[in-house]
Protein backbone atom coordinates (compact mmCIF):
# COMPACT_ATOMS: atom_id res chain seq x y z
CA UNK A 1 0.00 0.00 0.00
CA UNK A 2 1.53 3.36 -0.95
CA UNK A 3 2.27 5.87 1.74
CA UNK A 4 -0.21 8.69 1.85
CA UNK A 5 1.17 12.15 2.03
CA UNK A 6 -0.22 15.53 2.87
CA UNK A 7 2.32 17.36 0.82
CA UNK A 8 0.68 19.35 -1.88
CA UNK A 9 -2.63 19.48 -0.04
CA UNK A 10 -4.69 22.28 -1.53
CA UNK A 11 -6.84 23.84 1.17
CA UNK A 12 -9.11 25.48 -1.29
CA UNK A 13 -10.11 22.06 -2.51
CA UNK A 14 -11.53 21.19 0.88
CA UNK A 15 -15.18 22.12 1.10
CA UNK A 16 -17.16 22.90 4.21
CA UNK A 17 -18.34 19.36 4.67
CA UNK A 18 -14.81 18.10 4.57
CA UNK A 19 -13.69 20.64 7.09
CA UNK A 20 -16.45 19.55 9.45
CA UNK A 21 -15.19 16.05 9.13
CA UNK A 22 -11.67 17.21 9.73
CA UNK A 23 -12.73 18.96 12.90
CA UNK A 24 -14.50 15.88 14.14
CA UNK A 25 -11.51 13.72 13.57
CA UNK A 26 -9.13 16.08 15.26
CA UNK A 27 -11.39 16.45 18.23
CA UNK A 28 -11.24 12.73 18.46
CA UNK A 29 -7.49 12.64 18.11
CA UNK A 30 -7.21 15.22 20.84
CA UNK A 31 -9.39 13.22 23.15
CA UNK A 32 -7.34 10.18 22.48
CA UNK A 33 -3.97 11.44 23.32
CA UNK A 34 -3.81 15.01 24.09
CA UNK A 35 -3.06 17.08 21.35
CA UNK A 36 -0.22 19.23 20.44
CA UNK A 37 2.10 16.75 18.88
CA UNK A 38 -0.70 15.90 16.56
CA UNK A 39 -1.34 19.47 15.59
CA UNK A 40 2.15 19.64 14.14
CA UNK A 41 1.18 17.00 11.69
CA UNK A 42 -0.94 19.51 9.89
CA UNK A 43 0.77 21.25 7.12
CA UNK A 44 -0.89 24.62 7.04
CA UNK A 45 -1.48 27.42 9.46
CA UNK A 46 -5.14 27.53 8.62
CA UNK A 47 -5.61 23.96 9.63
CA UNK A 48 -3.76 24.52 12.87
CA UNK A 49 -6.14 27.32 13.68
CA UNK A 50 -9.15 25.19 12.92
CA UNK A 51 -7.84 22.36 15.01
CA UNK A 52 -7.10 24.66 17.94
CA UNK A 53 -10.67 25.91 17.78
CA UNK A 54 -11.87 22.35 17.72
CA UNK A 55 -10.00 21.52 20.89
CA UNK A 56 -11.76 24.27 22.75
CA UNK A 57 -15.15 23.11 21.62
CA UNK A 58 -17.17 20.37 23.23
CA UNK A 59 -15.59 16.98 22.81
CA UNK A 60 -17.65 14.75 20.65
CA UNK A 61 -16.68 11.55 22.38
CA UNK A 62 -17.29 9.46 19.31
CA UNK A 63 -15.04 7.05 17.54
CA UNK A 64 -13.97 7.41 13.91
CA UNK A 65 -16.31 4.60 12.88
CA UNK A 66 -19.17 6.36 14.60
CA UNK A 67 -18.20 9.60 12.95
CA UNK A 68 -18.18 7.81 9.65
CA UNK A 69 -21.64 6.40 10.22
CA UNK A 70 -22.88 9.85 11.00
CA UNK A 71 -21.49 11.15 7.79
CA UNK A 72 -18.64 13.03 9.34
CA UNK A 73 -16.03 11.00 7.58
CA UNK A 74 -17.99 9.93 4.58
CA UNK A 75 -16.51 12.20 2.00
CA UNK A 76 -16.49 12.59 -1.71
CA UNK A 77 -14.31 10.20 -3.57
CA UNK A 78 -11.93 12.75 -4.97
CA UNK A 79 -11.46 14.72 -1.79
CA UNK A 80 -7.95 15.26 -0.48
CA UNK A 81 -9.41 14.37 2.89
CA UNK A 82 -9.50 10.80 1.66
CA UNK A 83 -5.83 10.75 2.50
CA UNK A 84 -6.65 10.81 6.19
CA UNK A 85 -9.17 8.07 6.45
CA UNK A 86 -8.74 4.39 5.98
CA UNK A 87 -11.17 3.69 3.20
CA UNK A 88 -13.29 0.64 3.86
CA UNK A 89 -14.44 0.56 0.27
CA UNK A 90 -10.87 0.12 -0.83
CA UNK A 91 -10.42 -3.14 1.04
CA UNK A 92 -9.40 -5.48 -1.70
CA UNK A 93 -10.72 -8.96 -1.17
CA UNK A 94 -9.52 -11.96 -3.09
CA UNK A 95 -11.36 -15.23 -3.33
CA UNK A 96 -9.43 -18.47 -3.63
CA UNK A 97 -11.15 -21.58 -2.38
CA UNK A 98 -8.64 -23.81 -4.15
CA UNK A 99 -5.89 -22.34 -2.03
CA UNK A 100 -7.85 -23.31 1.07
CA UNK A 101 -8.46 -26.81 -0.26
CA UNK A 102 -4.74 -27.36 -0.56
CA UNK A 103 -4.43 -26.91 3.16
CA UNK A 104 -4.58 -30.25 5.04
CA UNK A 105 -7.66 -30.91 7.14
CA UNK A 106 -7.02 -32.54 10.50
CA UNK A 107 -9.33 -35.13 12.02
CA UNK A 108 -8.95 -35.90 15.72
CA UNK A 109 -8.44 -39.42 16.95
CA UNK A 110 -11.23 -41.27 18.68
CA UNK A 111 -10.72 -44.49 20.56
CA UNK A 112 -12.81 -47.54 19.86
CA UNK A 113 -14.42 -47.38 23.27
CA UNK A 114 -15.62 -43.86 22.54
CA UNK A 115 -17.78 -45.04 19.67
CA UNK A 116 -21.44 -45.88 20.13
CA UNK A 117 -21.78 -49.61 20.70
CA UNK A 118 -23.41 -50.37 17.33
CA UNK A 119 -20.82 -48.39 15.44
CA UNK A 120 -17.98 -50.11 17.26
CA UNK A 121 -19.49 -53.54 16.50
CA UNK A 122 -19.80 -52.63 12.82
CA UNK A 123 -16.22 -51.42 12.75
CA UNK A 124 -14.83 -54.61 14.31
CA UNK A 125 -16.93 -56.74 11.95
CA UNK A 126 -15.46 -54.98 8.92
CA UNK A 127 -11.94 -55.11 10.34
CA UNK A 128 -12.19 -58.87 10.84
CA UNK A 129 -13.57 -59.30 7.34
CA UNK A 130 -10.81 -57.35 5.70
CA UNK A 131 -7.96 -58.75 7.77
CA UNK A 132 -9.12 -62.34 8.00
CA UNK A 133 -6.77 -63.53 5.29
CA UNK A 134 -3.67 -61.93 6.75
CA UNK A 135 -1.79 -64.65 8.64
CA UNK A 136 0.69 -62.45 10.37
CA UNK A 137 -2.00 -60.16 11.67
CA UNK A 138 -4.06 -62.39 13.91
CA UNK A 139 -3.77 -59.88 16.72
CA UNK A 140 -4.80 -56.44 15.70
CA UNK A 141 -5.28 -53.49 17.95
CA UNK A 142 -7.43 -50.54 16.95
CA UNK A 143 -5.30 -47.55 17.89
CA UNK A 144 -7.41 -44.81 16.41
CA UNK A 145 -10.57 -43.99 14.52
CA UNK A 146 -10.79 -40.79 12.46
CA UNK A 147 -14.24 -39.84 11.28
CA UNK A 148 -15.43 -38.49 7.96
CA UNK A 149 -12.44 -38.79 5.72
CA UNK A 150 -13.70 -38.72 2.14
CA UNK A 151 -12.50 -41.74 0.14
CA UNK A 152 -11.83 -39.38 -2.78
CA UNK A 153 -8.97 -37.97 -0.71
CA UNK A 154 -7.59 -41.33 0.43
CA UNK A 155 -4.33 -40.86 -1.43
CA UNK A 156 -3.49 -37.80 0.61
CA UNK A 157 -4.09 -39.24 4.09
CA UNK A 158 -1.24 -38.79 6.51
CA UNK A 159 -1.27 -40.14 10.04
CA UNK A 160 0.43 -37.77 12.38
CA UNK A 161 3.22 -39.10 14.53
CA UNK A 162 1.64 -39.95 17.85
CA UNK A 163 -1.59 -40.66 15.98
CA UNK A 164 -3.37 -37.68 17.50
CA UNK A 165 -4.64 -36.59 14.10
CA UNK A 166 -5.08 -37.88 10.58
CA UNK A 167 -4.74 -35.30 7.86
CA UNK A 168 -6.04 -35.26 4.33
CA UNK A 169 -5.94 -32.68 1.59
CA UNK A 170 -9.32 -31.79 0.05
CA UNK A 171 -7.74 -30.82 -3.27
CA UNK A 172 -6.64 -34.45 -3.67
CA UNK A 173 -10.22 -35.25 -4.59
CA UNK A 174 -9.62 -33.73 -7.97
CA UNK A 175 -13.29 -33.43 -8.81
CA UNK A 176 -14.60 -31.50 -5.80
CA UNK A 177 -16.69 -34.45 -4.60
CA UNK A 178 -16.47 -35.58 -1.02
CA UNK A 179 -18.40 -38.61 0.19
CA UNK A 180 -19.41 -38.61 3.83
CA UNK A 181 -19.63 -41.58 6.17
CA UNK A 182 -16.14 -43.06 5.81
CA UNK A 183 -13.80 -43.41 8.76
CA UNK A 184 -10.14 -44.19 8.82
CA UNK A 185 -9.27 -46.98 11.23
CA UNK A 186 -5.65 -47.24 12.31
CA UNK A 187 -4.57 -50.73 13.41
CA UNK A 188 -1.38 -51.95 14.99
CA UNK A 189 -0.29 -55.47 14.18
CA UNK A 190 1.52 -57.94 16.43
CA UNK A 191 4.76 -57.01 14.76
CA UNK A 192 4.16 -53.33 15.50
CA UNK A 193 3.33 -52.31 11.97
CA UNK A 194 0.61 -49.80 11.38
CA UNK A 195 -2.24 -50.62 9.02
CA UNK A 196 -4.92 -48.28 7.77
CA UNK A 197 -8.40 -49.13 6.64
CA UNK A 198 -10.98 -46.76 5.26
CA UNK A 199 -14.35 -48.13 6.28
CA UNK A 200 -17.88 -46.99 5.71
CA UNK A 201 -19.39 -46.80 9.16
CA UNK A 202 -22.92 -45.82 10.05
CA UNK B 1 -25.80 -28.04 4.06
CA UNK B 2 -24.47 -26.68 7.33
CA UNK B 3 -21.85 -23.97 6.91
CA UNK B 4 -19.61 -22.37 9.52
CA UNK B 5 -17.41 -19.39 8.70
CA UNK B 6 -14.15 -18.60 10.44
CA UNK B 7 -12.38 -15.27 10.61
CA UNK B 8 -8.83 -14.51 11.61
CA UNK B 9 -6.84 -11.33 11.20
CA UNK B 10 -3.08 -11.49 11.37
CA UNK B 11 -0.92 -8.66 12.62
CA UNK B 12 1.98 -8.83 10.25
CA UNK B 13 5.33 -7.18 10.12
CA UNK B 14 5.62 -3.43 9.87
CA UNK B 15 2.24 -2.83 11.50
CA UNK B 16 0.29 -4.24 8.62
CA UNK B 17 -2.71 -6.49 8.86
CA UNK B 18 -4.33 -9.12 6.69
CA UNK B 19 -7.51 -11.07 7.25
CA UNK B 20 -8.91 -14.33 6.00
CA UNK B 21 -12.41 -15.76 6.13
CA UNK B 22 -12.85 -19.48 5.57
CA UNK B 23 -16.26 -21.12 5.24
CA UNK B 24 -16.49 -24.87 5.59
CA UNK B 25 -19.30 -27.37 5.18
CA UNK B 26 -20.41 -30.03 7.64
CA UNK B 27 -17.37 -32.14 6.71
CA UNK B 28 -14.97 -29.27 7.34
CA UNK B 29 -14.23 -28.97 3.62
CA UNK B 30 -13.71 -25.39 2.42
CA UNK B 31 -16.57 -24.00 0.36
CA UNK B 32 -15.23 -20.44 0.32
CA UNK B 33 -12.04 -18.66 1.21
CA UNK B 34 -11.55 -14.95 0.89
CA UNK B 35 -8.73 -12.84 2.17
CA UNK B 36 -7.80 -9.20 2.25
CA UNK B 37 -4.65 -7.72 0.92
CA UNK B 38 -2.29 -6.38 3.51
CA UNK B 39 -3.38 -3.10 5.02
CA UNK B 40 -0.82 -0.81 6.49
CA UNK B 41 -1.99 2.44 8.03
CA UNK B 42 0.15 5.47 7.43
CA UNK B 43 1.83 7.34 10.24
CA UNK B 44 -0.73 10.07 9.82
CA UNK B 45 -3.62 7.67 10.12
CA UNK B 46 -2.00 6.06 13.14
CA UNK B 47 -1.66 9.45 14.70
CA UNK B 48 -5.23 10.47 13.96
CA UNK B 49 -6.85 7.29 15.15
CA UNK B 50 -4.62 6.88 18.17
CA UNK B 51 -5.28 3.88 20.32
CA UNK B 52 -8.50 3.08 18.45
CA UNK B 53 -6.66 2.36 15.23
CA UNK B 54 -6.25 -1.38 15.81
CA UNK B 55 -9.86 -1.83 16.82
CA UNK B 56 -11.06 0.19 13.83
CA UNK B 57 -8.91 -1.76 11.41
CA UNK B 58 -9.82 -5.15 12.81
CA UNK B 59 -13.54 -4.57 13.13
CA UNK B 60 -14.69 -1.95 10.67
CA UNK B 61 -12.21 -2.31 7.89
CA UNK B 62 -11.08 -5.91 7.65
CA UNK B 63 -13.59 -7.89 9.70
CA UNK B 64 -16.69 -6.21 8.43
CA UNK B 65 -15.25 -5.94 4.95
CA UNK B 66 -14.61 -9.66 4.71
CA UNK B 67 -17.92 -10.62 6.31
CA UNK B 68 -19.79 -8.47 3.83
CA UNK B 69 -17.80 -9.83 0.90
CA UNK B 70 -18.53 -13.43 1.88
CA UNK B 71 -21.14 -15.38 -0.01
CA UNK B 72 -22.10 -17.28 3.15
CA UNK B 73 -23.84 -14.40 4.81
CA UNK B 74 -26.13 -16.39 7.07
CA UNK B 75 -23.52 -18.77 8.43
CA UNK B 76 -22.36 -18.38 12.02
CA UNK B 77 -19.02 -16.66 12.23
CA UNK B 78 -16.32 -18.00 14.55
CA UNK B 79 -13.71 -15.36 15.25
CA UNK B 80 -10.17 -16.12 16.30
CA UNK B 81 -10.04 -13.63 19.12
CA UNK B 82 -12.51 -12.15 21.63
CA UNK B 83 -11.38 -8.75 20.35
CA UNK B 84 -13.39 -9.47 17.21
CA UNK B 85 -16.65 -10.22 19.01
CA UNK B 86 -17.99 -6.65 18.56
CA UNK B 87 -18.35 -7.61 14.90
CA UNK B 88 -21.72 -8.88 16.09
CA UNK B 89 -22.85 -5.27 16.06
CA UNK B 90 -21.75 -4.83 12.48
CA UNK B 91 -22.84 -7.97 10.66
CA UNK B 92 -26.11 -9.87 10.54
CA UNK B 93 -24.94 -13.31 11.51
CA UNK B 94 -24.20 -15.05 14.79
CA UNK B 95 -20.68 -14.29 15.99
CA UNK B 96 -18.79 -16.28 18.60
CA UNK B 97 -15.31 -17.09 19.82
CA UNK B 98 -14.61 -20.68 20.84
CA UNK B 99 -12.33 -21.96 23.53
CA UNK B 100 -11.53 -25.44 24.77
CA UNK B 101 -12.20 -26.30 28.37
CA UNK B 102 -11.25 -29.14 30.64
CA UNK B 103 -14.56 -29.11 32.41
CA UNK B 104 -16.61 -32.17 33.13
CA UNK B 105 -18.87 -33.15 30.21
CA UNK B 106 -22.45 -31.92 30.39
CA UNK B 107 -25.34 -34.33 30.27
CA UNK B 108 -25.87 -34.90 26.54
CA UNK B 109 -24.47 -33.90 23.19
CA UNK B 110 -25.93 -30.50 22.33
CA UNK B 111 -26.52 -29.57 25.96
CA UNK B 112 -25.81 -25.95 26.87
CA UNK B 113 -24.97 -24.28 30.14
CA UNK B 114 -25.02 -20.49 30.36
CA UNK B 115 -22.24 -19.26 32.62
CA UNK B 116 -23.25 -15.62 32.26
CA UNK B 117 -24.76 -13.29 29.66
CA UNK B 118 -21.91 -13.70 27.21
CA UNK B 119 -20.52 -17.16 27.87
CA UNK B 120 -22.02 -20.57 27.51
CA UNK B 121 -20.65 -24.07 27.57
CA UNK B 122 -21.82 -26.42 24.87
CA UNK B 123 -21.41 -30.16 24.82
CA UNK B 124 -20.59 -30.94 21.21
CA UNK B 125 -19.12 -34.37 21.74
CA UNK B 126 -20.54 -36.99 24.05
CA UNK B 127 -17.30 -37.97 25.72
CA UNK B 128 -15.14 -34.87 25.66
CA UNK B 129 -15.13 -31.62 27.57
CA UNK B 130 -17.61 -28.96 26.55
CA UNK B 131 -16.51 -26.01 24.45
CA UNK B 132 -16.79 -22.49 25.78
CA UNK B 133 -18.69 -20.18 23.45
CA UNK B 134 -17.98 -16.51 24.04
CA UNK B 135 -20.50 -14.25 22.40
CA UNK B 136 -21.28 -10.56 22.17
CA UNK B 137 -24.97 -10.81 22.95
CA UNK B 138 -27.68 -13.41 23.17
CA UNK B 139 -29.72 -11.53 20.60
CA UNK B 140 -26.99 -11.82 18.02
CA UNK B 141 -25.97 -15.40 18.73
CA UNK B 142 -29.42 -16.99 19.03
CA UNK B 143 -28.10 -20.11 20.71
CA UNK B 144 -31.22 -22.19 20.14
CA UNK B 145 -30.84 -21.87 16.38
CA UNK B 146 -27.06 -21.75 16.14
CA UNK B 147 -25.82 -24.48 18.48
CA UNK B 148 -27.45 -27.41 16.63
CA UNK B 149 -25.43 -26.52 13.54
CA UNK B 150 -22.22 -26.68 15.54
CA UNK B 151 -23.29 -30.03 16.99
CA UNK B 152 -23.87 -31.39 13.51
CA UNK B 153 -20.46 -30.25 12.29
CA UNK B 154 -18.72 -31.48 15.44
CA UNK B 155 -19.72 -35.02 14.56
CA UNK B 156 -17.25 -34.85 11.69
CA UNK B 157 -14.56 -32.41 12.70
CA UNK B 158 -13.06 -30.38 15.47
CA UNK B 159 -14.90 -27.08 15.07
CA UNK B 160 -11.86 -25.13 16.25
CA UNK B 161 -9.48 -26.64 13.72
CA UNK B 162 -10.30 -24.49 10.65
CA UNK B 163 -8.89 -21.43 12.43
CA UNK B 164 -5.42 -22.96 12.29
CA UNK B 165 -5.83 -23.44 8.55
CA UNK B 166 -6.57 -19.75 8.03
CA UNK B 167 -3.48 -18.76 9.95
CA UNK B 168 -1.31 -21.12 7.90
CA UNK B 169 -2.74 -19.76 4.67
CA UNK B 170 -2.19 -16.15 5.74
CA UNK B 171 1.37 -16.99 6.73
CA UNK B 172 2.04 -18.63 3.39
CA UNK B 173 0.51 -15.67 1.53
CA UNK B 174 2.73 -13.32 3.46
CA UNK B 175 5.81 -15.37 2.64
CA UNK B 176 4.76 -15.44 -0.99
CA UNK B 177 4.32 -11.69 -1.11
CA UNK B 178 7.62 -11.15 0.64
CA UNK B 179 9.34 -13.39 -1.88
CA UNK B 180 7.73 -11.55 -4.78
CA UNK B 181 8.74 -8.22 -3.29
CA UNK B 182 12.33 -9.30 -2.76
Amino acid sequence: MPEDSLSGLDESAIDAEDLDALHASFRFAAIQSGLEARIRVMSTERMQTQVAESFSSVALGISPPAAQRRGLLGLKAASPWQQLKIPVSRLRVQSDVELAREEPVARPRHFADELPRELAAEMFRQVYEQCDDCDEERELEVVGVYHDIPPECAASIVLEEGLHHARFTPSASGNGRYTAGYSLVALRTESGKLRRLLLRLG
Amino acid sequence: MQIISYLDIAHLRADSYAGGLLSVNELGIPVEFIHSEQIRPTDLQASLYGSTLGRYLLLDVIGKGLAEASQQKGAPLVVASPDLLPLAQRVRRPVCCLQRTENRPLSDSGATDWLNETELQVQLNETRSPLLFRIHSRENFQAERTVPGFSECARSFDVLEPLSRIRRILDSLQRLQAAQGA
